[in-house]
């Protein structure tokens, strides 16, 4: 079933197949893990999200809708819609104390690994083509993606007009799609 | 602020990253969105930034996920209540009558309110078969409690019910007569406490206007004044900004 398109999987999960489910899972969890733990900075509470977000596309499969695009960009931006409404409900004070627990949490995970996780090529390439980026630019989208920040709450944190802020994005953005042009998306090959 | 204060036909171009990032402002989103409804020039490349604001997922450095994360979710995965006549025989009698006489409630007056042909009648029966059982089942686990929901504003028509089983903090919303709503709007279900509103679930509309929601939410439903339904302009939002649907109080 490894092999199986997302689509298929997902009319599975549909007719209650849980095995389908877990190939999902054994697909995306990576993924929306790390989504998840580079915006919260705490590796429970990403844990949580990867639950939820799972348990929620096994109870409700049909909030999954294949027409509007493909299940990985979906899955994703529900992971980051989740873990940016979880930041904003928490209180600075006990995410200074959550950045403390994910040194520990590193340590130990490493003797409790996921194997069967999605490792792909194209996923590699993009965050090459990420890190690549002029800090700046690279800056304004992680307050943007990962912070849930709005360009105007960029443009003051940073004291910076917002057209300085707005023109970042638009050209992080450029050359992202520029330096992939051509190339696979990450999901491609899961559609 | 001001730099939304343009002539509504002139495209928001330097919006569009910004809007496919998820990093604008509420004044700022509503232009745009409702630019796209009547742009097609901009839907489209809207959609192909968006597309690679999607990437950005791929940002951070890949964590693995902790193998416990994956047992505790096939752990929490519980088979659906099989429906079989079995099944409900094994129940007790009181189950069953107490099911019956809120199924009767919930379903039999809408059937008797409105005058439908047969045909029509025995259309509705199938459509909804579905969701008697999804209610069937609620019922049939435990005590349930039912509240009444009529629509409002762009959905009038819409009515159904809300059955509560406090007992697991669980809720059933089964509508129907709900209008679907237009390409990137959507009913979002909203929990109610004070001036407070917390996202519950986005209410899924089949093209018959039928519509149900199944909510097991992290907190008491005890402690919520009520449930709300708005008809947004995204399914991404974390406060009600759309028309309201339906309100109904939880006490």
């Amino acid at each position: 079933m490894s092999e199986t398109s997302d689509a298929e999987l997902v009319a599975r999960v549909r007719s209650r197949d849980q095995a389908a489910l877990e190939v999902l899972y054994d697909r995306y969890a990576r993924s929306v893990y790390s989504l998840a733990l580079s915006i919260l900075h705490d590796p429970g509470a990403a844990e949580e999200v990867t639950q939820e977000l799972f348990l929620q596309v096994w109870q409700y499969p049909h909030l999954y809708d294949a027409a509007r695009g493909p299940f990985g960009p979906w899955l994703l931006r529900s992971a980051r819609n989740r873990a940016i409404d979880l930041l904003r409900r928490r209180t600075r004070e006990r995410q200074l104390s959550w950045r403390l627990e994910v040194t520990a949490h590193a340590t130990s995970d490493q003797n409790d690994p996921d194997d069967a996780v999605l490792q792909n090529e194209a996923a590699a390439r993009v965050r090459q083509a990420l890190a690549e980026l002029d800090s700046s630019l690279r800056q304004v989208i992680e307050l943007a993606y990962l912070g849930g920040l709005t360009q105007r709450e960029i443009a003051q944190r940073l004291g910076m007009p917002l057209g300085t802020v707005k023109t970042r994005v638009r050209t992080a953005l450029q050359r992202l799609a520029a330096a992939l042009a051509g190339d696979r998306e990450p999901w491609a090959d899961t559609r | 602020m001001a730099e939304c204060q343009r002539p509504f036909d002139e495209c928001p171009e330097d919006l569009l990253p910004g809007y496919a990032l998820g990093a604008l402002d509420p004044d700022e989103l509503d232009l745009v969105e409702r630019h796209l409804a009547l742009c097609a020039r901009c839907r489209a490349a809207a959609s192909e930034v968006r597309r690679t604001a999607e990437l950005l997922a791929f940002l951070p450095s890949p964590h693995l996920v902790p193998a416990r994360a994956r047992r505790k979710l096939l752990a929490r995965l519980r088979p659906v209540p099989s429906s079989s006549l079995t099944t409900w025989l094994r129940r007790p009698a009181w189950v069953l009558a107490l099911a019956a006489s809120i199924l009767a409630l919930l379903f039999g007056w809408q059937l008797a309110e409105r005058d439908r042909s047969a045909d029509q009648q025995a259309q509705q029966v199938i459509q909804a078969d579905s969701q008697r059982r999804a209610v069937v089942q609620l019922l049939a686990q435990r005590d349930g409690l039912l509240i009444r929901l009529h629509g409002n504003g762009p959905a009038r028509q819409a009515h159904g019910a809300i059955i509560l089983d406090p007992s697991s903090n669980t809720a059933l919303i089964a509508v129907e007569g709900l209008p679907r709503p237009a390409t990137g709007q959507s009913y979002v279900v909203w929990l109610v406490r004070g001036q407070e509103y917390w996202q519950a679930g986005i209410l899924p509309v089949d093209e018959h206007g039928h519509a149900e929601l199944f909510l097991s939410p992290r907190e008491s439903l005890r402690t919520f004044d009520a449930l709300a339904i708005t008809l947004e302009k995204s399914a991404q939002v974390s406060s009600p900004n759309g028309l309201p649907v339906a309100l109904a109080s939880l006490n």
